[in-house]
């Protein structure tokens, strides 16, 4: 899996953002399989983190989330917006190893999951945006 | 429970007699009489007719308020169609590129399959709707190898008819459906499922 980039052709998937064209694709040999085991030091991720435009390894759902807000120019690249919010800690563990990351990196946690929240739905964009036709005789299969 | 219990959600001794089609009065076509809040799953022909510009504005804008789930009967009926298609043949590309970009947009996260329960009710009902509504109860022996072709194949869409319907409810969706004739009957046993219908427009909409 390789790092996401912000653009539609740099989109990569991994397990948790797979997508359905996706799944007959051979993974390359050299792409590092990402696993809870193999993820990225919580220490590597929150360096990475700081900045929103590069996404934290962990997780791919999070990675993209972040790559589909950039291409819509949503991010500022700062964290600069200082917040103070009571939540469950239990939701707080939950998100935190869902997204691959330390409980007790909560900007990183935070950040991620309002990532994952705010993104757009690709395939509403696609629903309004494509251009894409078949012809009038086009026949399903089945 | 057991797969009997599943499949046996519908008695087929109980039904002998084909319905009669509902006006469209009586049937779901609006949407804003459906449940708030629900997410929405579109069958199989919902992404071919907007490759196709035959979406109602209303339906779109409909979606566009929901969460979308995926049916994993509708992206096998769209990957069949793509794996179908010949390589040599100079218009394959032009129908297999739209169609792989379109599944290229659905996250599987976004996608439902229907359980092992949902199988079992699914054949029973779709056997009883061949039997009694599209005469597809026929014995082999009394037909053509392309007539009992046809009965097969006409009968597997069927259960993907139900498939679908049967998803759709197991993970609380409101189902998209142009395909009303069907659709009614499948809500004459299982009434509670929310499905909304509409029309494929005639002319480029979407």
């Amino acid at each position: 899996m390789a790092n996401i980039g912000t653009t539609r052709s740099t989109r990569q998937a991994a397990v948790p953002g797979h997508t359905a064209a996706a799944v007959k694709r051979h993974p390359s040999p050299t792409a590092p399989n990402r696993t809870l085991a193999n993820r990225p030091s919580a220490a590597g991720t929150k360096s990475i983190a700081r900045t929103t435009p590069n996404p934290p390894r962990g997780n791919a759902t999070v990675s993209r989330a972040l790559a589909e807000l950039a291409a819509a120019g949503k991010l500022t690249g700062q964290r600069s917006e200082k917040i103070s919010a009571r939540v469950d800690p239990g939701v707080m563990q939950a998100a935190a190893a869902r997204l691959g990351l330390r409980r007790d990196d909560v900007s990183a946690v935070v950040n991620a999951a309002l990532a994952v929240a705010a993104a757009p739905d690709r395939f509403k964009t696609w629903l309004r945006t494509t251009e894409d036709t078949l012809p009038d005789d086009f026949e399903l299969a089945i | 429970m057991t797969a009997r219990d599943a499949a046996l959600t519908h008695d087929p001794e109980a039904h002998g007699r084909p319905y009669l089609r509902r006006p469209d009065t009586a049937l779901p076509f609006d949407p804003a009489a459906m449940p708030r809040g629900l997410p929405v799953m579109p069958d199989t022909n919902f992404y071919i007719l907007r490759l196709r510009r035959r979406l109602p504005a209303a339906i779109l804008a409909f979606v566009d308020g929901r969460e979308v789930l995926h049916s994993a009967i509708s992206l096998s009926e769209i990957s069949i169609t793509a794996g179908l298609l010949d390589p040599a043949h100079p218009g394959t590309e032009a129908v297999r590129s739209p169609l792989l970009r379109l599944l290229d947009e659905i996250r599987l996260a976004d996608c439902r399959a229907p359980s092992p329960a949902a199988w079992s009710e699914a054949g029973m009902l779709s056997g009883i709707l061949a039997r009694t509504q599209l005469g597809l109860a026929r014995p082999k022996r009394g037909l053509s190898a392309a007539e009992t072709c046809c009965q097969l194949g006409n009968r597997r869409k069927l259960l993907n008819d139900a498939l679908t319907f049967l998803t759709a409810r197991e993970h609380g969706a409101i189902l998209l459906s142009a395909n009303v004739t069907d659709m009614d009957l499948l809500l004459r046993f299982r009434p509670d499922t929310p499905v909304l219908m509409y029309r494929q427009t005639a002319a480029a909409s979407a």
